[in-house]
């Protein structure tokens, strides 16, 4: 039995989620003016996501492999409804794939140096932005308990739970992408930040207390295209 | 993924039309003396069916010939044509694949399949295709060292970027299964999109259900 070809998709592994509450006007600050921050008892979202993408297919050809990535994401509702993600940074350690972030899928990427170091069960992960600009990221963190779905109506469910993404093309293009992929399968993380001004240079230095951690061992997503609103 | 509803249309033409074609590396395979041109249409699924809206079912065209570099042979692509503007452009950015648009649409009526195809690549040679094409047998594998082998039974494709640098990758799949065939070319600009006049040699014709393919890592050569 065969099915649709995602003529895209990339398979992500050792994904590390921090995400810390914050106010929705810190937020709404940091967004186009079009999409409205998304809450969950009135509170508003920022994570981190520290990943590996392992591999980067188009048409069912590895193009890229072993490609380290940070996200800087919050959430929001577009116009119509629906629940989406609005990224503040995408860094990754390969520079096309950067560019192609940035002139194909219209995202905030830039080309990084990520150092990931891995002992017994513990990884730590420091980005360092390569344009110079202090933009620092450290994370060390540490798989607990069991991988499960998230149980609807869950913080988890609204943190993890989005297949699309908003983004702004050419002459203010409002656009919506979208991904494809089983449900997440994430367990709690015993995860500490060392080092955060690559929050600042995403816009957002609020970010206080300790961040709720989610780690996921892998997943393989599609990657729609972007529509216009 | 899946490779279906393939045809296999090919034309042999003198060694030395393909061997001025080719990038610098790359040696002309040959049968019976001859160098050979294929055009190449599929559809291209997924063997994972998943409830995503992302994924579809899309055709592909290629024109290609068979070369050898150090000794291994495989496929040459002169052009990928498919209908998917976003996987073309990540294929283009992200390795330099010879992938254009087009807008595609296929119908299968009984066991023929209708195929249009209309490049809307820009700043790329114009190429109309419309086709039909219906096996006229059973399926099986090809045998040893016969021409359908030679033509089909590849496991490694190679493609050139702007500048010349050869990129080769492993695929992986059973044998082909292949039926005698049919096909009707009303339009193919294949040729003249590459630089080659429309050959006048007889054309051999297969046609494949389809298989599983695993495609391995591009690399560089050199």
């Amino acid at each position: 039995m065969s099915g649709p070809l995602r003529p895209l998709s990339i398979t992500l592994s050792d994904v590390c989620f921090l995400h810390w509450p914050v106010a929705p006007a810190a937020v709404r600050a940091v967004l186009p003016n079009w999409a409205e921050p998304d809450t969950m008892d009135d509170t508003a979202w920022v994570s981190v996501l520290s990943l590996s993408i392992d591999r980067f297919d188009a048409f069912g050809v590895p193009v890229r492999e072993r490609v380290e990535s940070v996200a800087v994401r919050t959430y929001v509702q577009t116009p119509s409804g629906d629940r989406a993600v609005a990224f503040l940074s995408l860094d990754v350690t390969d520079r096309l794939v950067a560019d192609a972030l940035r002139t194909l899928f219209h995202l905030p990427a830039s080309h990084v140096d990520v150092r990931r170091r891995r002992q017994d069960s513990r990884t730590e992960v420091v980005l360092r932005r390569r344009d110079g600009a202090d933009a620092r990221l450290g994370v060390t963190f540490e798989p607990t308990g069991t991988p499960t779905t998230t149980a609807p109506d869950t913080l988890a469910a609204f943190l993890l739970d989005r297949e699309r993404y908003v983004t702004t093309g050419p002459l203010e293009t409002r656009l919506v992408g979208s991904v494809g992929h089983p449900p997440w399968r994430v367990q709690p993380a015993d995860a500490a930040v060392t080092e955060t001004t690559l929050l600042d240079a995403a816009g957002v230095d609020s970010l206080d207390g300790e961040p709720l951690a989610h780690y996921s061992p892998s997943v393989e997503m599609g990657v729609g295209v972007l529509e216009p609103l | 993924m899946e490779w279906r509803n393939v045809l296999f249309a090919h034309w042999p033409v003198p060694v030395e039309t393909v061997a001025r074609s080719l990038p610098e590396g790359l040696s002309v395979d040959t049968f019976d003396g001859s160098a050979w041109l294929g055009v190449v249409p599929f559809r291209m699924a997924d063997i994972r069916p998943r409830g995503s809206p992302i994924g579809r079912s899309f055709y592909e065209l290629n024109l290609r010939t068979y070369v050898t570099l150090d000794g291994q042979p495989g496929v040459y692509f002169y052009n990928l044509d498919a209908d998917d503007r976003l996987g073309v452009a990540v294929a283009r950015r992200l390795f330099r694949l010879p992938y254009y648009r087009a807008r595609m649409t296929a119908h299968r009526d009984g066991s023929r399949t209708r195929l249009q195809s209309v490049r809307t690549h820009p700043d790329a040679p114009d190429v109309r295709f419309r086709a039909s094409f219906e096996p006229t047998g059973l399926p099986e594998p090809a045998r040893d060292d016969s021409l359908a082998a030679f033509l089909t039974e590849r496991y490694r494709f190679y493609v050139a970027d702007d500048r010349g640098r050869i990129y080769f990758a492993d695929i992986d799949h059973p044998p082909w299964d292949l039926q005698p065939a049919t096909v009707t070319f009303d339009h193919n600009d294949l040729f003249a999109a590459s630089g080659f006049d429309t050959p006048d040699s007889e054309r051999i014709v297969h046609f494949s259900p389809g298989l599983d393919v695993t495609a391995g890592r591009l690399h560089r050569h050199g």
